[in-house]
């Protein structure tokens, strides 16, 4: 049972922003619900409206060309993420990362946008994306902006978003041709998991296959807002990525980046624990999963 | 050749094309002409003085039939301790106590005006913890035990928030500790879960212009459920009717009324309007009912050759805020908490605790699965101690036919050596280390789980058989299906007995008005107790039988002889069969029952007269139950040592079945009953925070999910030992599985790490401290 | 707006209802329509025995609003069936021993319908991962997931 709201269907971005502005905190931009209606189902009355963007044009489909990259629209969901050939080849950090969202069914509604725009420490779809270094274009009654998404967190399910914008699409450059990508998902059950920890990486070699050139880093429920880790990231910067020991060695600096709290779902000291073995683990799994030419 | 033509044969349930079509109609289905919808005022608080309730402007909401609040119905509820309003008066002792209830046209109005409803609590502190609640100093949950009425079998302690202290004394434990070359001393704990069957508590109620209730829920135990009730509300039984729709899963979970009060609370003010309560997933969590925390304490005493010589425990359950049926949990779980195993001196005291959290009742196992945890880890420490295998330790002490229980009854049918050879050697447990290191890094570690369980006694149940001209059978009873089997099994019996094929026998929904009197559907009972009562319900209607066709033949009954498979023949004088006979399966075509009287077999079976009332002090006795029954589980486990996940590899279950009815029944609860056991081990629990319960929801109380059951699941089921007053020999299985796989799984866990588990369940941060070492060890060798 | 006008198609049926914008696409099915099949059992999309097929894809009715399902084609666990023909996997859920207390056998069957018509013949692995979202409390999965294997592999060899 949901408490009664008014149901708005904007048909462009701008009636979508005006609804938001109008409604400020009384009202909800909703996508595929599978967040704000579990909330709302509590019973209780927490909103007057709810603003329905998903049929809005500008937010559909998936994108994709070598020069462009990828552009995915804010009501593309979890699963037509998970199923699209370009990205399963190209970007499948990504697809690992959203595949551990819900279940099928959720992931048939859930969106990428939503995702984001939940701001949630453990989203699954946000720390890949981050990696991936991926980019919010974000329009408001104003006009249009675009924000890299590691500047879109502001505060815990704080984003940079105004009382009038709305997230449209989420770009994401091609990646090099050679780059290995991981993300590992800790959670006490193996689905239908919020994530304790949410590790993501993306890194390049050089020619040699195994001095690093490019690493980047992701942590989910690891500090208030999804974070990369920047001094994890520096410190395997031309390190011997095939060296064990060397990757493990960053075990020492990565709790420099993180800051896990404790709470009744896990202590922050075993949270701890499980990021100095688990960061360098993502890492030996990314490096494994290097795509050659 | 089997002897038998139905029993001991695959057979598919009855239920299954209206469950898969989406035709069978659960409680939630059921929608009533006239029908109002219930919703119900919780409790914010777990503990908290009541300073007023202002329903006045509820009253005035829109569409609202009924409100109720807790002083309109005073009536006392509680199989073990009468402690239990409707509504709570006064004070709420849990969060997700009912304080008030609304009755509306539809159930967004209901809501709507519940909200309206304006209550003032002043919070008290809770009692949150099991041990600290037995201090004196604690808070009480309840102010005065003793006001309420109890069963004389318990023995609240006034004063303190003790709902009963059991105890149990056999030989003399002082002397034995004394004489021992080893002492094992440990302390476990388990944490509260929650039975979590996909189908909420719900209830519709109807009272009609004589004052008679009708109760459409999936009760597990309907005349239970209807005994309750007349307590309560002080009106006789036969003027209450319980209707029970399919159950959607149960578990021990829907013994005790959660909606079904609240349903006729409301149902009493609505003028002959059906009234719906249902719970939400999260009212089910808050105040549908619990398995009850538990810490032991524990001490074993073995001579250096392996005999156990003394087992000693206290323990504490955290039974909640309302004591229902908990005592029982207390005392079962005592009464087996030396394992199965010969040991000739007990002593066992277990305190049924009240605190201001859920209700503890029964859920599959009674106890037992919590403590074969606790009695198969001391297993292990002292093997451990005496560097024994832990397999040859435990074959060295399990009991036999002829030993002294642990109530000092002579024990009989005990098929405890059997099932713990066969799970070891499902394993390979011969040889093969408990502790090990797999090429890519993992700790994988091998365990056994052994428990004994009795079933509740005394108890009955009764089951009619009514014969119909086509040669048709409807099979009556009230134990009520959950998705155990009963439903296909007591169709086999009634096959097997009458010789009429088993689609031609159906069964009937249970209903207290209709369907003959039962105890309960727990405890692992129902084929028992139910398959017996067929059985005699059988034999009546094979007499009746007999004197149609005597009569239809022009034959004294004595020369009339009702063969195995159905088959009726004429005999002579000298007893020898003169060729004419007719076939049960041909009743349709030879119509010898047609036109005649209605035949109608009855059988009933009860065990009053079997069962001897034990010492209140040591708990002895000469007989304690109808049925022991016995199992063990082995254990194969995996541990990431970078995130400290287990990961089950292998169960294999065995168990003393004594004689398998239905193999396809068996297969479904024991491979449904070893995931539910990794699911209490690995994953669930409540988590409270002064009171307050973190986790009542599907995401936070974690049951397993197809992604957390990728196991090898090993079933087999023993046959050595019948129940020589089973039917066919059998005993049960609906608790056995789950009983051995949380003991099974910890005692594998703790083999792989060289630790003791000393908390259920086991989580990451429990063990990734000892992942490390076992792996810095291996790694030094 | 707080009520709407919807045009869906259910099991082959079409209906025009105004509905409130408040009810979900479960309440809709059950209480407007009388198709009781799909289940309650949370509230929160966790336990999938309210799983419906959504234009063939299977949701959460919990979930999502009958509004949004304007337009949709529909198919609920009464729509599987054929007249008296039950679909493939029906009929393996009784013949294997699939079926327990049967609350979440509708959305269990409607799940792995959808997993059959998308990926043909997944393999035992991937159909754990993609029942995910689907509780059951009495089978402990092991008979369900066979089944729908089983099945995938039957339709496959015709």
């Amino acid at each position: 049972m949901i408490a009664r709201f008014d149901y708005h269907v904007p048909a462009s971005l701008d009636e979508a922003c005006a609804l938001k502005k109008e409604y400020g905190n009384t009202g909800i931009v909703v996508a595929g619900g599978s967040d704000v209606y579990a909330k709302m189902h509590l019973g209780d009355h927490l909103y007057d409206h709810v603003i329905d963007i998903k049929k809005i044009e500008d937010m559909q489909g998936i994108r994709w060309s070598e020069t462009e990259g990828l552009s995915l629209g804010a009501a593309v969901t979890h699963h037509e993420i998970e199923r699209h050939p370009v990205i399963k080849e190209r970007y499948d950090v990504l697809v690992q990362g959203v595949r551990t969202i819900g279940s099928l069914q959720v992931r048939n509604r859930g969106t990428i946008g939503g995702n984001i725009c939940t701001a949630a420490p453990s989203a699954d779809g946000i720390g890949p994306l981050l990696v991936l270094d991926a980019s919010c274009v974000i329009h408001g009654l104003g006009g249009e902006r675009t924000v890299p998404l590691k500047d879109f967190f502001t505060g815990p399910k704080q984003t940079v978003l105004a009382d009038d914008e709305v997230l449209v699409r989420v770009t994401v450059p091609t990646p090099a041709p050679s780059y290995g990508g991981a993300y590992f998902k800790y959670g006490r059950r193996n689905a239908m998991e919020i994530a304790l920890l949410g590790i993501s990486v993306y890194l390049e070699v050089a020619d040699d296959g195994k001095t690093c050139s490019a690493m980047r880093i992701a942590l989910g429920t690891s500090a208030p807002i999804p974070i990369r880790a920047q001094k994890t990231e520096a410190y395997y910067i031309g390190k011997d990525l095939s060296d064990r020991q060397v990757v493990e060695a960053a075990s020492s600096i990565i709790l420099e980046d993180a800051s896990p709290r404790n709470s009744w779902r896990a202590d922050g000291e075993f949270r701890r624990s499980l990021l100095k073995l688990l960061v360098p683990r993502t890492v030996r799994t990314a490096y494994g999963a290097l795509t050659r030419e | 050749m089997s002897e038998y033509t139905v029993i001991g044969k695959p057979a598919l349930r009855k239920d299954s094309h209206d469950k898969v079509t989406g035709s069978a109609q659960f409680c939630a289905d059921i929608t009533l002409t006239g029908m109002l919808h219930g919703a119900v005022l919780r409790s914010k608080v777990p503990h908290g003085i009541i300073k007023s309730i202002d329903v006045s402007a509820a009253k005035e909401a829109e569409g609202v039939r009924a409100v109720v609040t807790g002083e309109e119905v005073p009536y006392r509820l509680g199989r073990s301790i009468m402690d239990q309003t409707f509504l709570a008066i006064d004070k709420v002792r849990h969060e997700g106590e009912p304080i008030a209830l609304v009755a509306a046209d539809t159930l967004e109005q209901a809501y709507a005006a519940v909200r309206m409803i304006k209550v003032d609590i002043e919070p008290l502190p809770a009692v949150n913890d099991v041990l600290e609640a037995m201090k004196p100093e604690s808070a009480l949950v309840h102010d005065r035990l003793e006001d309420y009425w109890h069963v004389d079998t318990i023995r609240p302690v006034n004063g303190t928030n003790i709902y009963d202290h059991f105890t149990l004394r056999k030989g003399d434990v002082d002397k034995a500790f004394a004489e021992a070359d080893v002492i094992v001393e440990n302390e476990y704990d388990c944490a509260i879960l929650h039975h979590a069957a996909i189908e909420n508590h719900l209830a519709i109620a109807k009272v009609d212009g004589s004052g008679k209730i009708t109760v459409w829920s999936p009760a597990q135990s309907p005349y239970y459920i209807r005994g309750e009730l007349s307590r309560a509300l002080k009106v006789p039984e036969n003027k209450i009717r319980v209707i029970v729709p399919p159950i959607g899963g149960g578990f021990g979970g829907k013994l005790e009324a959660r909606a079904e009060q609240l349903a006729i609370a409301l149902a009493m003010k609505t003028h002959g309007r059906p009234v719906k309560v249902a719970f939400s997933r999260e009212e089910d969590f808050l105040a549908g009912t619990v398995r009850a925390g538990v810490h032991f304490k524990m001490r074993t005493a073995a001579r250096k050759d392996g005999k156990i010589l003394a087992v000693e425990s206290t323990n504490w359950w955290d039974s909640g805020a309302y004591s229902t049926i908990s005592p029982t949990v207390t005392l079962k779980a005592n009464v087996i908490l030396a394992g199965p195993y010969e040991v000739d001196n007990v002593k066992m005291d277990g305190y049924c605790v009240a605190t201001n959290k859920q209700l503890g009742t029964a859920q599959r196992g009674f106890g037992v699965a919590e403590a074969s945890y606790a009695h198969e880890q001391q297993m292990d420490a002292v093997a451990k101690a005496l560097g024994m295998d832990p397999y040859e330790l435990r074959m060295k002490n399990v009991m036999v036919d002829g030993c002294k229980g642990h109530t000092g009854e002579k024990m009989f049918a005990v098929g405890i050596k059997e099932c713990l050879k066969e799970a070891a050697e499902g394993l390979g447990w011969e040889g093969h280390p408990t502790s090990w290191i797999t090429e890519d890094g993992k700790i994988r570690g091998r365990g056994l789980g052994t428990f004994m369980k009795f079933t509740g006694t005394p108890s009955y149940t009764s089951a009619t058989i009514k014969l119909n001209f086509d040669g048709s059978a409807v099979v009556s009873y009230s134990t009520t299906e959950l998705g155990q089997g009963v439903g296909i099994v007591i169709p086999q019996i009634v096959a097997e007995e009458l010789g009429i094929p088993l689609e031609l026998i159906s069964t009937v929904q249970v209903d207290t008005d209709h369907t003959p009197l039962d105890k309960t559907t727990t405890s692992s009972r129902a084929t028992y107790h139910l398959g017996n009562a067929t059985i005699k319900a059988a034999e009546d209607a094979r007499r009746q039988i007999c004197q149609w066709v005597a009569f239809k033949w022009k034959t004294p009954v004595e020369r009339i002889e009702f063969k195995k498979g159905g088959i009726i023949v004429q005999l002579d004088e000298q007893g020898k069969p003169t060729g004419k006979q007719a076939r049960m399966d041909e009743l349709a075509k030879n119509g010898l029952i047609k036109n005649g009287e209605p035949i109608l077999g009855y059988g009933s079976y009860e065990t009053t007269n079997i069962w001897h009332k034990p010492d209140p002090e040591t708990y002895q006795t000469e007989r304690l139950t109808a049925m022991w029954f016995f199992g063990a589980n082995a254990a194969e486990v995996e541990i990431d040592p970078d995130t400290a996940k287990i990961r089950v590899v292998k169960v294999v279950a065995a168990h003393d079945i004594g004689k398998t009815l239905n193999p396809l029944g068996c297969l479904q609860q024991v491979e449904g009953g070893v995931i539910m056991g990794i699911g209490n081990t690995l994953l669930e629990e409540f988590i409270h925070r002064d009171g307050y319960l973190m986790n009542g929801n599907m995401v936070d109380f974690k049951i397993p999910t197809s992604m957390d059951s990728d196991v090898e699941i090993e079933m087999r089921l023993i046959e050595s030992s019948p129940h020589p007053e089973g039917p066919y020999g059998a005993k049960g299985i609906g608790e056995p599985a789950m009983c051995a796989t949380q003991s099974a799984v910890a005692s594998a866990v703790a083999h792989a790490l060289g630790v003791p588990v000393v908390h259920v369940p086991i989580k990451g941060e429990h063990i990734l401290a000892a992942c490390r070492k076992r792996l810095e060890e291996a790694n030094d060798r | 707006m707080f009520k709407k006008e919807i045009n869906i198609m259910v099991n082959n049926e079409h209906y025009v209802r105004e509905v409130a914008v408040n009810r979900t696409l479960l309440e809709f099915l059950r209480e407007d329509l009388g198709l009781t099949g799909a289940k309650e059992g949370c509230n929160e999309g966790e336990c999938g025995a309210c799983t419906v097929l959504v234009d063939g894809k299977p949701v959460n009715s919990c979930l999502m609003l009958a509004v949004e399902a304007d337009g949709s084609y529909i198919l609920t666990i009464e729509g599987l069936a054929k007249g008296d023909l039950l679909h493939p996997l029906q009929q393996a859920f009784i013949d294997e021993g699939a079926v327990q207390c049967g609350f979440c056998t509708p959305g269990m069957i409607m799940t792995a319908k959808a997993i059959l018509d998308e990926y043909g013949n997944p393999s035992e692995k991937e159909i754990r991962k993609l029942m995910e979202g689907n509780l059951c409390r009495c089978t402990g999965y092991t008979r369900v997931i066979k089944t729908v294997k089983k099945t995938a592999e039957a339709l496959a060899a015709k």
